[in-house]
């Protein structure tokens, strides 16, 4: 009997398909009828006008959250990244120093004894409050937390939903959740969110086909043990859900991969990994089968660093990029404390505690979840709702945006369902291009690429991009040419496949989906927990293999499933198709702002770029060369 | 890769090259740093399998420097070799055998580990700290060198970069020569190599590689 549990997939059906592939059998679902109770409260600033339009951090609100933790036994104060939930840690300790002792923080660089720790003091019901990132999502669940606090965009209904559900824990009781924005426009989301709710609808879970970084590792990882006779293995990997699609093809080039390492110069090789052994594949060598071990997982973080004090004691972990920026007696904020850096010391980072009321905080990156299309749909749908004139119904959070929806009204334009919004804006950054469709971050990211793609082609131009999950930005050091003369053809569905090639080419898609790839599939190294010292002569970068695979070895079968990746998860030709026709049927609207508008503003100050040039590499030079010159 | 630009120092000419490396044209010398060679072998041997193409191409645009330029002799600021002997030093001591005429000199860098014997086998001459000729130091890492008065240092380690960025917040990064008023730094001519971005003050001057060209900036 095999059993699967869920609560927060959208696609059962799916789900169950994935699940039973290997054993062929079709299997039944059973839907519990229980509903379960949700409470979505939201958290208003007292003047929306006052409020920031970017950010994300939430803090200016940090008084509403005192009442809320007073008023319940234990709450849960979720937090998108662990850098800003340290923040969140301290700022409650200054705003109520009488939260000293019952509160407690809870991420996944903090010591696991201590992590423990907290997780026992919940369950005891011994604190007020905890502020933790996805490290609690899952997996445990404490009766004495009553409330839920989410700090800014969940992303996704099923996260929240997830989220919301650490409350209440008991069958019949209620989960409370309330919602934190941490800009203005981020109540739309509340809003949106709370609709999803009572529609019920949640995320799909999209299973990944064809894997090979996975598959690779699945291989090394028995061929560190007994050694594993292809044949077999083959027959094996083809009844999972995610190989069935596996060429033979396919399959010897990984086996050629794993034991002759691909393009070599044969004479001058010694590749050693997989060897074979009376048709055996086998692992023989002890350091690369210890090397293997200590990177088996799927879930790839950045090379860290342990950092304990000079009189001894362990603090946690922290990413190794981060301690490389610090100079000595710098302070820095680690598991709510003000650590100050004394030296590196074994591969360690020795630190001493520290007064100091200034310190960095470290800015985990990862944090950048997309919306999910769900999400984007309800908040298109929302959107719709806070431009109708007439409608006496409409959602709290849109009442409560009034005043700043206005103010888009008036400088630019509030769109409606059917409309794309586009604005023009100058300002002493360049050219912007800000275009609203409302679809999500990746979806985002596509289109900006697709349209730099086509206008690149009207003329020689280099864009920057940035994007949120609201819309993108194109910008440019001279004027765009987008009008009306020619906007519908912009977004046209004609040679979208031959644009959607080209453009990805020409961006830094499929080098960010090479970094998970090249980990998982065992490229780069990332040490030994604990070593003395690093194995310094095979370090190496996801970026350097990227470029050296790319001009050496484009056919490279990790290089091909980034591509891939991006194709079929980002890129995919069905949704954008769909996407611009739905654009084509409704209306363009093209503004021309005076000043920057509310929904512009946060992705402006976004500093994560992608760029896509139709300029001569020397034209662009010139052009810097130039502008150094004016500067000095 | 010919493309080369004119740098003069005390009345001498450096030829600095688009192919990652200097002519001296009145020693008739080639200056190179950082080559990183055996790295890739090094990679392929504890099972990390990068394609060894860009060791031979590294070797071939040796090759086409040493010819273009008429080099003499060779002198290497460091980091010839990256790691242990592997295979990949059997192609480099066959390209050596090709060559026998090239007087070659290494400044050892810290990745010059291999055993005396080796380097001697190589016809390599071998130099500890720096070497000087004329009002020149030759050195791996300017930061341990002990600089001597009027003389001007070349070196390497650093495998130095240059950011240049424009209007509405573009960017570009080129690995570069970088020449201040006492020392040069070298961009690694190994292409399997990563890079430092290197900051300049008034008075630098930097040559960046970009397309198989250089500029000057």
């Amino acid at each position: 009997m095999l059993w699967g549990i869920s609560a927060t997939i959208g696609n059962l059906t799916q789900a169950k398909e994935v699940l039973l592939s290997p054993i062929n059998e079709t299997g039944v679902i059973i839907i519990a009828k229980v509903h379960k109770k949700i409470a979505v409260h939201s958290i208003y600033p007292d003047e929306i006008e006052k409020y920031p339009w970017a950010g994300h951090l939430g803090l200016k609100l940090i008084e509403k959250v005192l009442p809320i933790i007073a008023g319940s036994r234990t709450t849960l104060i979720f937090i998108n990244t662990r850098g800003m939930s340290e923040r969140w840690y301290q700022a409650l300790l200054e705003v109520e120093p009488e939260l000293s002792g019952v509160i407690a923080l809870h991420h996944g660089s903090i010591e696991q004894a201590l992590r423990l720790w907290v997780e026992d003091a919940l369950h005891e019901g011994k604190l007020k409050a905890v502020i933790c990132t996805a490290s609690l999502d899952l997996g445990v669940d404490f009766r004495p937390v009553e409330t839920v606090i989410q700090v800014g965009s969940p992303k996704g209904v099923a996260r929240f939903l997830q989220r919301a559900g650490r409350s209440g824990h008991q069958p019949g009781s209620v989960s409370e959740i309330y919602f934190l924005p941490t800009h203005s426009l981020e109540l739309m989301e509340a809003a949106a969110l709370k609709q999803a709710i009572k529609e019920n609808i949640i995320e799909s879970k999209v299973p990944r086909l064809l894997c090979f970084d996975v598959l690779i590792q699945y291989l090394s990882t028995l061929a560190i043990s007994d050694g594993f006779l292809p044949a077999v293995i083959f027959e094996e990997v083809k009844t999972t859900y995610c190989y069935k699609e596996i060429t033979l093809d396919e399959w010897n080039a990984i086996l050629h991969f794993i034991t002759e390492g691909g393009n070599a110069l044969q004479a001058y090789d010694d590749y050693k990994k997989v060897e074979i052994i009376d048709g055996l594949y086998k692992i023989t060598n002890r350091r690369i089968a210890m090397r293997h071990r200590m990177h088996i997982g799927t879930i790839v973080s950045d090379a860290m660093m342990k950092v304990k004090f000079l009189s001894g004691g362990y603090v946690g972990v922290i990413e190794e990029w981060f301690i490389a920026r610090l100079n000595p007696s710098d302070v820095f904020t680690l598991s709510g404390r003000n650590l100050e850096f004394v030296a590196i010391k074994d591969m360690t980072a020795m630190v001493r505690r520290s007064v100091s009321k200034k310190s960095i905080i470290p800015s985990w990156q990862g944090g950048r979840m997309p919306l999910s299309a769900n999400l984007g749909m309800m908040l298109r749908q929302k959107l719709d709702e806070a431009s109708e004139e007439n409608n006496q119904n409409k959602a709290e959070e849109i009442m409560v945006l009034a005043p700043l929806l206005d103010l888009q009204k008036q400088l630019s334009h509030l769109p409606k369902k059917n409309q794309l919004l586009i604005e023009h804006i100058e300002t002493k950054d360049g050219f912007h291009l800000f275009v609203y469709p409302f679809e999500g971050r990746l979806v985002h990211e596509s289109m900006a690429t697709i349209l730099a793609w086509r206008i690149s082609k009207i003329t020689p131009i280099t864009f920057s991009f940035a994007m949120n999950d609201y819309g993108f930005e194109l910008l440019s050091d001279q004027p765009i040419p987008v009008d009306d003369s020619n906007v519908y053809e912009l977004f046209s569905t004609e040679n979208l496949f031959a644009d959607i090639q080209r453009s990805v080419n020409s961006t830094e898609m499929a080098r960010r989906k090479f970094r998970d790839i090249s980990v998982i599939g065992g490229l780069i190294f990332q040490g030994y927990p604990g070593e003395k010292v690093k194995a310094r002569h095979l370090q190496n970068s996801a970026s350097l293999l990227f470029n050296v695979f790319t001009e050496y070895d484009p056919g490279n079968l990790l290089i091909r499933q980034a591509y891939v990746e991006v194709m079929e998860q980002q890129m995919e030709e069905e949704r954008l198709r769909n996407m611009l026709e739905r654009i084509q049927a409704g209306e363009i609207i093209i503004t021309f702002p005076q000043h920057l508008t509310p929904f512009c503003f946060p992705i402006k100050v976004d500093s994560m770029r992608e760029s896509l040039t139709s300029e001569k590499l020397e034209d662009r030079i010139r052009k810097m060369k130039e502008q150094l010159g004016k500067d000095t | 890769m010919n493309d080369f630009i004119k740098h003069t120092i005390f009345n001498n000419s450096f030829l600095l090259s688009a192919g990652r490396c200097i002519f001296w044209e009145e020693e008739k010398a080639l200056i190179l740093s950082d080559l990183h060679f055996g790295k890739t072998g090094h990679f392929r041997k504890n099972g990390i399998a990068v394609p060894q193409t860009i060791f031979k191409e590294d070797i071939q645009r040796l090759t086409a420097q040493v010819q273009y330029f008429k080099a003499e002799q060779l002198i290497i600021v460091g980091d010839l070799f990256h790691s242990h002997a592997n295979k990949e030093m059997e192609l480099f001591l066959k390209w050596r055998n090709d060559f026998t005429q090239l007087n070659i000199q290494l400044i050892i860098g810290n990745h010059d580990i291999l055993a005396k014997e080796w380097y001697a086998e190589a016809n390599i001459t071998c130099i500890s700290d720096q070497l000087q000729s004329g009002p020149f130091i030759f050195t791996h890492d300017k930061a341990e060198c002990t600089s001597v008065k009027d003389c001007y240092i070349f070196s390497g380690h650093i495998h130095p970069a240059v950011t240049l960025s424009g209007n509405a917040k573009q960017s570009l990064k080129f690995p570069c020569f970088y020449f201040t008023k006492t020392y040069a730094v070298l961009p690694a001519f190994g292409r399997f190599t990563g890079m430092h971005t290197v900051r300049p003050v008034k008075g630098d001057t930097l040559y960046a590689l970009a397309q198989n060209k250089i500029m000057r900036l």
